[in-house]
């Protein structure tokens, strides 16, 4: 029998953990907007979530299966009315093993941001120790105030950037990397060149139907995922500091004004 | 005597506490007390299951999200092309989800900016001669607030 537990409370319900490549940490989320990401791209609930291998190889699948299956360009055709032309696009050697893991995808994200919302709230209650920094010979990851629209900019810039800003460098990389293989694929630098000298019928045929509908999803998650970064890296940083100075500056013989 | 100054939670209040702490005040003249914030605490239940601080930012992502993915399928019928379509459709959708939200939340949202203000107080218990002092490196660390009690 067990007469005790080998760690403390705090340690068994952690709310952050610092390396330097990033901190993850627990935060309340709202699980249907996970699910939704998880939607719009499979493996972008799981990132969000800080759960990096399963959000990669999810996304790595999603890029494998739409690409392969030619998806994006039969979702292009069917909004626009070209419904033959869907039909006819779709390799169906793949396009039959796209629901399943998507649906997995939908679901498993929802169900570890419940979960994960509950271990965030033992967390809070045990007060669990939060490292204000980590420093390494690679790396130096502090816990700092940072500007949430600062963060969005970038991010608007190329996605990606913002996420460097606030020091979670595996979404940071992973996105400006993707991004940077999609604007290549679909052409999209070479679309926005002829669209700012007016030249829109080149636009539209120089673009790759199939990459270029990826786009939206990566941009529209990236900024949210920053704001949300932003505001919750500021929020632990005031827990923090409130652990600290009530730790270190509230003498039990302070004489109060009176 | 005591001065008293209220702070936002920074790491200049860290550098004024040190830097108190070099000009001669002892550790135990200082006490410092953070503020929790009531309107997070009561938010907190229904922030299970909706979103809590990141509120005003997931809708109108979602709704950009939306609108910009089909401003590109769209925009390769129109004439104008799927760039621009798809650029305007991505600030169409963030405003139109901003102007839901803050309809939606008007009245939470300006009572959470006017509660985020004070999150610290300062209470330094020190010697008449030394007030000028305190109140000067308290100034010049970003005290929103400073007072004196005799």
């Amino acid at each position: 029998m067990r007469t005790g537990y080998p760690q403390s409370p705090k340690q068994r319900r952690p709310k952050a953990a610092a390396s330097s490549i990033g901190t993850n940490f627990l935060h309340l989320r709202n699980p249907y907007v996970i699910a939704w990401w998880s939607c719009a791209f499979p493996g972008f609930g799981h990132i969000s979530l800080g759960n990096y291998v399963l959000g990669f190889l999810l996304f790595t699948w999603e890029m494998l299966v739409n690409t392969q299956s030619n998806l994006n360009t039969a979702i292009i055709y069917s909004f626009t009315g070209r419904y033959e032309m869907a039909k006819e696009i779709v390799n169906n050697r793949w396009i039959l093993s796209y629901a399943p893991v998507w649906v997995f995808a939908v679901w498993s994200s929802y169900r570890l941001s419940v979960d994960l919302n509950k271990l965030s709230i033992l967390a809070d209650h045990n007060h669990s120790p939060i490292d204000a920094a980590y420093m390494s010979f690679f790396e130096i990851n502090i816990l700092d105030k940072r500007c949430p629209w600062v963060s969005v900019l970038w991010t608007t810039v190329t996605p990606g950037l913002g996420h460097l800003y606030t020091h979670r460098i595996p979404t940071g990389f992973f996105l400006l990397i993707w991004w940077m293989v999609m604007a290549y694929n679909s052409h999209l630098l070479q679309a926005a060149q002829y669209t700012v000298l007016g030249l829109f019928d080149q636009a539209t045929a120089v673009l790759d139907l199939e990459w270029i509908l990826y786009m939206p999803s990566l941009m529209g998650f990236a900024v949210y995922d920053v704001y949300v970064n932003v505001i919750e890296y500021n929020r632990l940083f005031d827990r923090e500091q409130a652990d600290y100075l009530t730790m270190e500056y509230q003498a039990p013989d302070f004489k109060m004004p009176a | 005597m005591h001065v008293v100054a209220t702070f936002e939670h920074s790491n200049f209040l860290e550098l004024a506490i040190t830097d108190l702490e070099q000009k001669g005040i002892e550790k135990k003249q200082i006490c410092a007390i953070p503020l929790h914030k009531m309107v997070k605490e009561r938010a907190l239940f229904d922030t299970l299951h909706r979103a809590d601080g990141q509120s005003m930012f997931d809708l109108p992502a979602i709704i950009a999200t939306i609108f910009m993915t089909l401003g590109v399928a769209w925009g390769f019928m129109w004439k104008w092309g799927p760039i621009i379509w798809g650029l305007l459709s991505f600030v169409g959708g963030l405003a139109l989800g901003l102007v839901i939200k803050y309809l939606l939340y008007k009245d939470s949202l300006i009572r959470r900016a006017s509660a985020n203000n004070t999150e610290v107080v300062l209470i330094i218990n020190c010697k008449p001669d030394e007030a000028k002092i305190v109140e000067t490196v308290l100034f010049n660390h970003l005290a929103i607030g400073i007072g004196r009690k005799l």
